[in-house]
């Protein structure tokens, strides 16, 4: 009698261990199944990072179809060897502002065989909760327990002018009249007449346009905001954000872009420094200290000039970037207009211009696109620049900073005019101060750092998103899929 | 009278070694049972501490999945905590989802999954539209209470709700949420400006045979993975 009982007792306990240390074997195999899962989207993102750096982003092995890879982690335990993992990588092309871009999801599952079970606890909830496997695996039959877990991510296209303003150090804000608020200037709800800002501050960031893209952000830890209105988000890296009363966007803390360099354009050495100069255009100078024009070529073949110097301070000292001559009639060649200047030092206006605000030091003439590289500094003061399309993405300026990085390079923008424009220039110190007239810069800003001083204004134009150079991506969802079958499609 | 071989000579134990065998046997066994008792009972103590654990663990389970999409969250604030019932706010990934049921709340094995689409002005991932989930608390019994967890969805236009016990644990279980500070000092309730709440789970353990021991504690910081992804 008593051994019997012994031996129910001893038979309970033995059950009750076995099922409880299913259990917790479940538990912790369901906890690596996720592991697994995540590690096979950081290696999918890893693995675009590393094709846009070769310059080669996915596409799909067939429409619809997303490119498969798989691999294993060790997993010691009992008879179970290895975690699977299986993520897909599936391109899916929209278009936003006017422009194709790549979007991308990965699919990735984690699968873990629970080791040294051949049967599941005889608790129902972890079945349920934990989508133990013991019956199929896809839909084949399977002898192997298993614990799988599925993540869905998504990641979007940064390019290089996706933000109003980025650098790498400090963020000086240091104003309470400053303010940076964005517009579209292809978007005829969302800008005036001939695509330009309104006159009205934050007018395309109120309800119903309050998208609040007019972002700011620094690889620092530390954005000096002044109580500026920012009408976007404020992102520092791990950092935070001081007099930020007036951000209409989120503060974050979770940024951090690397910047990458600018080297001298690469037809450089093709191409003979200097500039036509004199009356009959027979002499060359590689210092622009008069004035000047530069005259363009078509867009598959642009005009390229290098000099060494652009220093403009008298009334008449205008540099003016024109189109081309038809070479038949003298005239205008309407087709002949984009230009290419490489400035091996420094670039620099002072008085300058005819009036205050729609004459310049120097001149894009309306139709003209213009591309600046600038090895020097860059200095913008008196009447600084007029572009006379009014659109940000006509004129172009690169801070040359590779091979290697110059000390000291400043990027001083100070003039009358309205400047419109984008500056990347990874290296350069950027100073915005309004003590013009105007103090307006309309476009997209990357430098060092930046200082911003008195009555001056940020207007991002926000169809600058999507161009410039494809830079990065960010992982802008990251699901768990719980349903028991199936997946996701991963693509728009 | 002729002996039998010596072998063969039969001998009995007498009273006194019986006696004697009987007290031994009496003392042993009493040992045995003694000790068979104490290892049950430590048996019992450790299987009820283990699925203590696990029932934890199966709130961290739902918990985390939930808290990682979440676009925004509330809870109910309680000291320097937030605390149970909490509302979370997470973009709809399924056309609709389990009504009844032990998968009650999942989505559903006959519904359909929804992917994002692409804003043409801003270039956004967005989602059609939300779901609420809200944790809270019912008694189970007079001794634990169960964990409820909640979800309120829109599909063809009607809304739905499914509510499922997620797990079970002692009645005094605590559930706070903190976005910064320190368990042991100044902490703070959840804000709608998180990025990562620290989650924790306290059940308290009492054994039949040892009484009042050190409760299971754990907790776990969460980054909140849809409030950061744009």
């Amino acid at each position: 009698m008593v051994s019997t009982l012994l031996m129910v007792i001893t038979g309970v306990v033995i059950t009750t261990t076995m099922n409880r240390r299913k259990v917790v074997t479940e538990s912790s195999v369901w906890e690596e199944a996720l592991v697994a899962a995540e590690s096979g989207i950081h290696r999918g993102s890893a693995q675009l990072e590393m094709a846009l750096a070769q310059n080669s982003i996915p596409a799909n092995g067939a429409t619809g179809a997303g490119q498969s890879f798989t691999f294993t982690l060790p997993h010691v335990g009992s008879d179970s060897g290895t975690a699977t993992v299986t993520y897909t990588i599936t391109r899916s092309d929209a278009t936003s502002g006017g422009m194709g871009r790549p979007y991308y999801s990965i699919i990735s599952t984690g699968t873990v065989v629970i080791p040294a079970s051949k049967t599941l606890s005889s608790d129902s909830r972890d079945v349920a909760l934990r989508k133990l496997n013991m019956v199929t695996k896809g839909g084949t039959a399977v002898n192997t327990m298993t614990a799988t877990r599925t993540i869905e991510a998504w990641a979007k296209p940064i390019y290089s002018y996706d933000a109003a303003l980025r650098t790498n150090k400090l963020i000086t804000l240091n104003n309470f009249k400053i303010f940076v608020d964005s517009f579209n200037s292809n978007d005829p709800s969302r800008s005036l007449t001939g695509g330009l800002p309104s006159n009205t501050v934050g007018f395309f960031n109120i309800a119903p346009f309050n998208l609040m893209l007019a972002n700011i952000a620094t690889n620092s830890q530390f954005i000096s905001a002044g109580d500026a209105t920012i009408y976007g988000d404020a992102m520092t890296n791990g950092g935070t954000v001081g007099g930020s009363s007036n951000i209409l966007g989120q503060i974050r803390d979770d940024y951090y872009e690397i910047f990458a360099p600018v080297y001298p354009p690469d037809w450089a050495g093709s191409v003979t420094p200097g500039i036509p100069s004199g009356k009959n255009g027979n002499q060359t100078v590689t210092q622009i200290k008069a004035a000047a024009t530069l005259r363009g070529g078509t867009p598959a073949s642009p005009a390229r000039y290098i000099v060494d110097s652009v220093s403009l301070a008298g009334t008449n000292d205008v540099l003016t970037f024109d189109y081309g001559i038809n070479g038949n009639n003298g005239t205008n060649d309407l087709t002949k207009n984009s230009i290419e200047l490489y400035v091996r030092g420094d670039i620099t206006t002072k008085g300058g211009g005819q009036t205050s605000l729609d004459s310049g030091s120097i001149v894009i003439v309306k139709g003209v696109k213009v591309k600046v590289w600038v090895l020097g500094s860059m200095d913008f003061g008196g009447n600084g620049m007029t572009n006379n399309n009014a659109i940000a993405s006509t004129f172009s300026v690169y801070g040359v900073n590779a091979p290697t990085a110059p000390t000291g390079q400043t990027y001083k923008l100070s003039g009358n005019a309205r400047f419109y424009g984008t500056v990347y220039a990874p290296s350069a110190d950027i100073k915005l101060a309004g003590g013009g007239s105007d103090g307006t810069f309309v476009g997209s800003l990357t430098g060092n750092s930046a200082f911003l001083n008195g009555n001056t204004n940020i207007r991002y134009d926000e169809a600058l998103s999507g161009q410039g150079m494809l830079s990065r991506f960010v992982l802008t969802a990251w699901h768990e899929d719980t349903k028991t079958s199936g997946s996701f499609p991963g693509s728009l | 009278m002729k002996l039998l071989p010596k072998h063969l000579r039969r001998r009995a134990f007498t009273t006194a070694e019986l006696l004697m065998a009987a007290g031994i046997s009496g003392v042993i066994g009493s040992a045995v049972m003694v000790a068979y008792v104490g290892l049950q009972r430590l048996h019992t103590a450790c299987l009820t501490r283990s699925e203590m654990r696990t029932n934890v663990i199966r709130v961290f389970d739902f918990l985390e999945a939930d808290l990682r999409d979440a676009t925004a969250l509330a809870g109910t604030t309680s000291g320097g905590y937030s605390t149970f019932p909490l509302t979370l706010t997470v973009p709809q990934r399924y056309s609709t989802y389990e009504t009844a049921g032990p998968f009650a709340g999942d989505p559903s094995r006959t519904g359909t999954r929804l992917e994002p689409t692409v804003n043409t002005t801003s270039g956004k991932l967005g989602f059609g539209g939300n779901v609420t989930i809200t944790y809270k608390t019912v008694a189970n019994g007079t001794a634990a209470v169960n964990v409820q967890r909640s979800i309120t969805w829109t599909a063809s236009g009607t809304q739905q709700t499914a509510t499922r016990t997620i797990s079970t644990l002692p009645k005094d279980a605590t559930f706070l949420f903190r976005s910064g500070g320190s368990t042991s000092g100044s902490p703070s309730p959840i804000t709608s400006t998180d990025y990562t709440i620290f989650a924790q789970i306290s059940a308290p353990f009492t054994s039949a045979k040892y009484g009042n021991l050190s409760p299971t504690k754990m907790e776990t910081p969460i980054l909140l993975r849809g409030k950061t992804l744009k």
